[in-house]
């Protein structure tokens, strides 16, 4: 699983935005808000192709939850990002 | 047509208070956002304003807001994407030892409080005259389509909105501020840094060609007050004076000064306005044509006032060699198609709308007042 396009993220008015670049621009002229968590599953996805289960589970370690309450939020947040066809599974 | 001053003046509260994170005050009453949000439109400035419409009790009406909003979120992404670009175009200069300058929007939006606050057309850059052929190979291998322009050296396009501008001198030959300048690499030193000096005094001149062109909108004050904030104390007063007393734009820079401090800073507003505040209002973000040519014609009168209009229509119908050549680059190896090229270029303009309106210009008496 990793993200399709190229994308940069940054701070924008104080919150993270995420804006396709380069030649994706063209493909993708969108901006995408974050909030906390899904900044840190976008930048796990920007570092390289990466399992739901492997995702779902360092989320897990880094938020101090468990895996079971990690589920629904890091499956409700790559659900978005498949339905704006923005995730290659 | 309406000169909308009071809307303008209630624009620049909102971007002042925007640039300093403060409440802004509700739009006065009888005043309608649709027209304070094309103001801004018509400046580039309306994102900034959005940041604090956002905050007003009473806003624009729901489609308005989403137009507004969305206005904001475009030059992001625009943003976002030019910077992407801006760093791509360098390393690959540093990987090619292609020595360059970032120049204009590239530079002053990082002056900003949020560098997406500056919009830019384009992403500008000055390289030595000798690296122009790789330079253009190297971006059309980043996937832009590259040709010459009169005036600038290369320019680029990458789809969908990446426009970049290589040169190699601050200003065109053609240019009356370009003998101003030292060459440009003679402004960094042993470190790799630009001196302050000759990127303010460049930056406030790059302002006045503007202004003095087609005319300047209020970005170019924003500009200016940021580049007073940041730099003001730290120049040399009497080094960059003698620049702009050298380009004859000494006044200039006193009033837009005083200008962009009134706005940006003191936030006063008399309900006067001054011809130059007008006149800027009037220029919208890229200046205007009619602008142009009347500052044209004035700027011809200062230094040819006896006979003027005589000698400008003759200056215009028998342009000098440079400019033959610029137009016509092929007189450069052919020098006898010289009077083909005359004839070309008076049937071209004969009857042409912007002939009859520069031929209108010169004859208005009101032309050489003050502008306005």
């Amino acid at each position: 699983m990793k993200l399709r396009y190229k994308f940069v993220v940054r701070n924008v008015g104080g919150k993270p935005v995420a804006v396709a670049v380069g030649m994706d621009n063209n493909r993708f002229n969108g901006m995408i808000r974050l909030n906390q968590s899904g900044e840190w599953i976008f930048k796990q996805l920007q570092e390289g192709p990466i399992s739901q289960e492997a995702l779902m589970s360092r989320f897990a370690a880094e938020f101090g939850i468990t895996e079971e309450t990690a589920k629904p939020a890091v499956l409700s947040f790559l659900n978005t990002l498949r339905e704006g066809e923005l995730l290659d599974d | 047509m309406t000169e909308l001053l009071d809307e303008y003046a209630y624009l620049i509260h909102l971007i002042k208070c925007a640039l300093g994170d403060e409440q802004p005050r509700e739009i006065p009453a009888g005043m309608s956002f649709e027209s304070v949000f094309q103001c801004g439109a018509d400046h580039d400035v309306a994102n900034i304003a959005f940041y604090s419409v956002k905050k007003l009790k009473k806003k624009p009406d729901e489609q308005l807001y989403r137009q507004w909003e969305d206005c904001c979120h475009r030059t992001v992404v625009r943003d976002f994407n030019q910077s992407y670009s801006r760093d791509e175009i360098v390393e690959e200069f540093q990987n090619a030892n292609i020595r360059c300058l970032e120049i204009q929007g590239t530079w002053i939006k990082k002056l900003y409080p949020q560098p997406e606050f500056r919009t830019m057309s384009d992403i500008d850059f000055i390289i030595d005259s000798e690296n122009l052929p790789k330079a253009g190979r190297m971006l059309e291998r980043l996937g832009y389509q590259c040709k010459g322009v009169a005036g600038v050296d290369i320019f680029a396009f990458r789809p969908p909105n990446i426009n970049v501008e290589i040169h190699t001198d601050y200003f065109h030959r053609s240019s009356r501020y370009h003998c101003v300048m030292r060459p440009p690499f003679s402004s960094v030193d042993e470190t790799g840094e630009y001196s302050i000096n000759e990127f303010y005094i460049y930056n406030i001149l790059h302002i006045a060609k503007h202004y003095f062109g087609g005319g300047c909108g209020i970005r170019r004050v924003l500009d200016a007050y940021f580049l007073n904030l940041n730099y003001g104390e730290r120049i040399d007063k009497q080094y960059v004076n003698s620049f702009f007393r050298a380009a004859k734009v000494e006044k200039f820079v006193a009033e837009l000064s005083a200008l962009a401090e009134r706005w940006f800073a003191l936030g006063e507003s008399s309900g006067k306005y001054s011809d130059m505040e007008r006149y800027i209002f009037r220029s919208r973000v890229h200046g205007t044509m009619n602008n142009w040519m009347r500052n044209r014609v004035r700027f011809f009168y200062r230094d040819n006032s006896r006979f003027y209009k005589l000698k400008y229509c003759l200056r215009r119908l028998f342009p000098g060699k440079k400019n033959m050549y610029l137009r016509y680059p092929v007189l450069k190896k052919w020098k006898i198609l010289y009077p083909f090229c005359w004839l070309h270029r008076v049937f071209k303009g004969f009857g042409s709308a912007r002939v009859k309106k520069e031929v209108e210009i010169v004859m208005d008496e009101n032309t050489l007042d003050q502008l306005k």
